[in-house]
């Protein structure tokens, strides 16, 4: 049984158009599903604004969905309130990209980092909560001689850590990091990863790991699901998505990825990437219309898509698993024409 | 050219003055890219800044050294030679697309003033020569842009905004400072298209700020590692990263998770660059490097080791390029 099941998630932001025009609707996700298992690591991925951080705030009850289902060691979390809510949410905790913007600065780290404790286990006393700090702290790789300290003149992987501790502290089941190292140095980072993977480890933690980092992506995650305007577009086991990318897309995605190796620049001429060229914009994805349009339906890759055809447009995004081939059962591509499975 | 000859920095703090960079020299051909590369804090924004002595106003002083344009010290230069300088024959761009741009002016107000100080133009003219620099960054309905302001803008659209800003006077030299980081994946990919593009269509030098490898890889001709203030590896882009020399450029590569094997740890390197001021004897690397021994305490020549135009500043090289290539 899985640990974390959500079903056909929806969440429809309105707000008044840029310059005072008429109501705008941000169709943030649109029919999200997916699951984590104990122990395991799912990560989205998709550029800015294709509804990443808006699956996680719902996912973590930050934010309602329109509809859709979530389910959390087997209970359904949307309809939790109030005080069965609260001690719900000991099971799963949130890590940000910069955890500190979050935290009090007039509050101790050994405060901030144990407060989820005067919740979470509100029989223990202070010493008892100190202890439980310090020693969550040291997990984390810093030394307990920072309890005292307030949050400011940390560094940013000090401040990770801190971070992954706060979340830590109530001895969680799934941790829900929406992009933890992406403001970090590459090697501050691979210090934070490493955390990651053996605290993960330890306590048998199920990660949601959402990145914009492919290469982060492939070195974290068990399996990987691909989103863009708000659809989860591909589905699968990293390697084989990485290996064998199906949606047209997520080509695209993999082949922006910036060299390892100057001998490798693809783009050694003066062309430009080739797949991203097809219709080059960047225009923020998220399906956006008018209340008084009808709603946008159809692929909504297929205005930048090379293979889009005029059936795109008639197209219900949906995760297909039949379509790849059989070795990669756990493979879903939502496209009519995806790339043959082959294709490397 | 533009070049930085043996550079030292300082910052003013209440209780003195803290050396933050020392003895940088790094040559801007026209032409070329220079990639700046390093962790987090060892000191390329400051040094990159120094260029158009923009740190001045933060308590960055010059210590030592100079920065030399057409045989011309810019730290001799008043405040109008300096304004002229500044974003005229040298163009920076900055890491936060964000804050860069004044949100209270139109994206037109913005480029208009910047062309009309460097170039000699009537407000009409100014006008149809922003439409066409964004244009020139691939935005098109430049008109329309032109009244919007950048709340209005995507984080890759306000990064074009800013590139076409830097060409606006038709600058020689740019200086970018982690010119993609906060762009995503795609965005990211299509900058440095944009970026390549016009670099080689106007000849210019390229300073590249950036602690990413990837970016290193996609656009430098050369390289310069920076470590706590010092530069310790040099050479072309090919050089470094086929045969790393100095360790920290071998470990800083080899945390990359493009690296790794899966399932396995990184090679994280442990502990964290020392700060101004924090920096011990002989080789600032020492402690935190596989290979140091007696012999690291000691100061370090720079570019003790060079073959043909690559340096290292590192008295264990051979070990080092023994171990490299893998
Ligand atoms: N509170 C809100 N009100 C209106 N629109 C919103 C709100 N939150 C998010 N959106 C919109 O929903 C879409 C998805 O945003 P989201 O933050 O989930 O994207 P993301 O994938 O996390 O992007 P990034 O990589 O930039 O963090 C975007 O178009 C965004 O502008
Ligand atoms: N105005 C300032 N006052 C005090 N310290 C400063 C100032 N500017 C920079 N520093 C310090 O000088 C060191 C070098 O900073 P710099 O910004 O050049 O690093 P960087 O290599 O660009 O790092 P990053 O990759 O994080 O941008 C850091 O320790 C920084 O904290
Ligand atoms: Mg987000
Ligand atoms: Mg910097």
């Amino acid at each position: 049984m899985s640990l974390l099941k959500v079903e056909l998630l929806n969440k429809t932001f309105s707000s008044g158009g840029i310059w005072g025009g008429s109501r705008k609707l941000t169709h943030a996700v649109n029919n999200v599903s997916f699951s984590v298992a104990r122990g395991e690591t799912l990560a989205i991925v998709g550029e800015s604004g294709s509804g990443k951080s808006t699956t996680a705030r719902i996912v973590m009850r930050l934010l309602d969905a329109d509809s859709g289902s979530i389910t959390l060691l087997g209970e359904d979390m949307i309809q939790l309130k109030g005080a069965a809510l609260r001690g719900k949410r000991k099971h799963m905790q949130m890590v940000f990209q910069d955890p500190f913007a979050s935290l009090n600065p007039r509050m101790r780290i050994v405060d901030s980092v144990g407060e989820g404790l005067r919740v979470h286990a509100a029989d223990l006393n202070r010493q008892q909560r100190r202890q439980r700090v310090a020693e969550i702290l040291q997990q984390c790789g810093m030394d307990d001689s920072i309890m005292d300290r307030y949050p400011h003149q940390f560094s940013g992987g000090q401040r990770q850590r801190i971070g992954i501790a706060r979340a830590l502290v109530v001895s969680p089941d799934l941790l829900v990091l929406d992009e933890p190292v992406s403001a970090l140095d590459v090697s501050v980072q691979a210090q934070i990863l490493n955390l990651l993977k053996g605290l993960q480890s330890k306590h048998d933690l199920a990660y949601l790991f959402i990145s914009h980092d492919l290469s982060v992506v492939r070195h974290v995650a068990d399996r990987v699901a691909v989103m863009f305007a708000g659809y989860i577009v591909e589905q699968g086991n990293v390697e084989d998505v990485y290996a064998h990318p199906r949606h047209p897309y997520t080509r695209a995605l993999l082949d922006a990825r910036p060299v390892v190796h100057p001998a490798e620049r693809r783009r050694n001429k003066d062309e430009s990437a080739a797949t991203l060229e097809a219709v080059d914009t960047d225009i923020a994805p998220a399906i956006e219309d008018t209340d008084t349009d009808e709603s946008d339906t159809g692929c909504p890759y297929r205005y930048r898509c090379a293979q889009a055809q005029a059936s795109c447009a008639d197209y219900q995004v949906q995760l297909d698993q039949r379509q790849p081939a059989a070795a990669d059962n756990n493979h879903a591509v939502a496209c009519l024409f995806p790339l043959a499975a082959t294709k490397k | 050219m533009l070049k930085i000859e043996h550079l030292s920095l300082a910052i003013a703090t209440s209780d003195g003055a803290k050396a933050a960079v020392s003895d940088v020299s790094l040559t801007l051909e026209p032409g070329h890219v220079l990639g700046l590369v390093g962790e987090s804090g060892c000191g390329k924004t400051l040094t990159a800044q120094s260029i158009l002595r923009l740190g001045e106003h933060q308590g960055i002083v010059r210590s030592g050294g100079r920065v030399v344009l057409d045989e011309q010290d810019i730290f001799d230069m008043d405040e109008k030679a300096l304004r002229k300088v500044r974003g005229g024959r040298v163009a920076m761009i900055f890491q936060e697309p964000m804050t860069a741009l004044n949100p209270v002016f139109s994206i037109g107000a913005q480029l208009i003033e910047v062309i009309r100080l460097h170039l000699n133009m009537t407000r009409k003219q100014a006008e149809m020569r922003a439409a066409a620099l964004l244009a020139d960054v691939g935005l098109q309905d430049g008109e329309r842009l032109l009244k919007q302001f950048p709340d209005g803008l995507s984080g890759g659209m306000r990064q074009r905004v800013l590139i076409a800003m830097a060409m606006a006077a038709e600058p020689d030299y740019i200086v970018a400072d982690e010119p993609t980081t906060a762009l995503d994946v795609s965005v990211q990919a299509r900058i440095i298209d944009l970026l390549r593009k016009l670099q080689r269509e106007r000849q210019l030098g390229m300073l590249l700020v950036t602690h990413d490898f990837g970016l290193i890889a996609e656009l430098a001709d050369e390289v310069a590692v920076m470590y706590a203030g010092q530069i310790v590896e040099r050479g072309s882009v090919y050089d470094v990263f086929q045969k790393p020399a100095h360790p920290y450029t071998r470990a800083l590569m080899n945390c990359r998770p493009e690296m790794a094997k899966k399932g396995e740890p990184l090679p994280a390197i442990s502990g964290q660059v020392p700060a101004p001021g924090d920096w011990p004897d002989g080789c600032r690397f020492a402690a935190r490097c596989p290979l140091a021994d007696s012999d690291c305490t000691q100061s370090v020549a720079e570019d003790a080791w060079q073959a043909d135009v690559h340096m290292a500043r590192c008295v264990h090289v051979d070990l080092a390029a023994g171990e490299a290539g893998g």
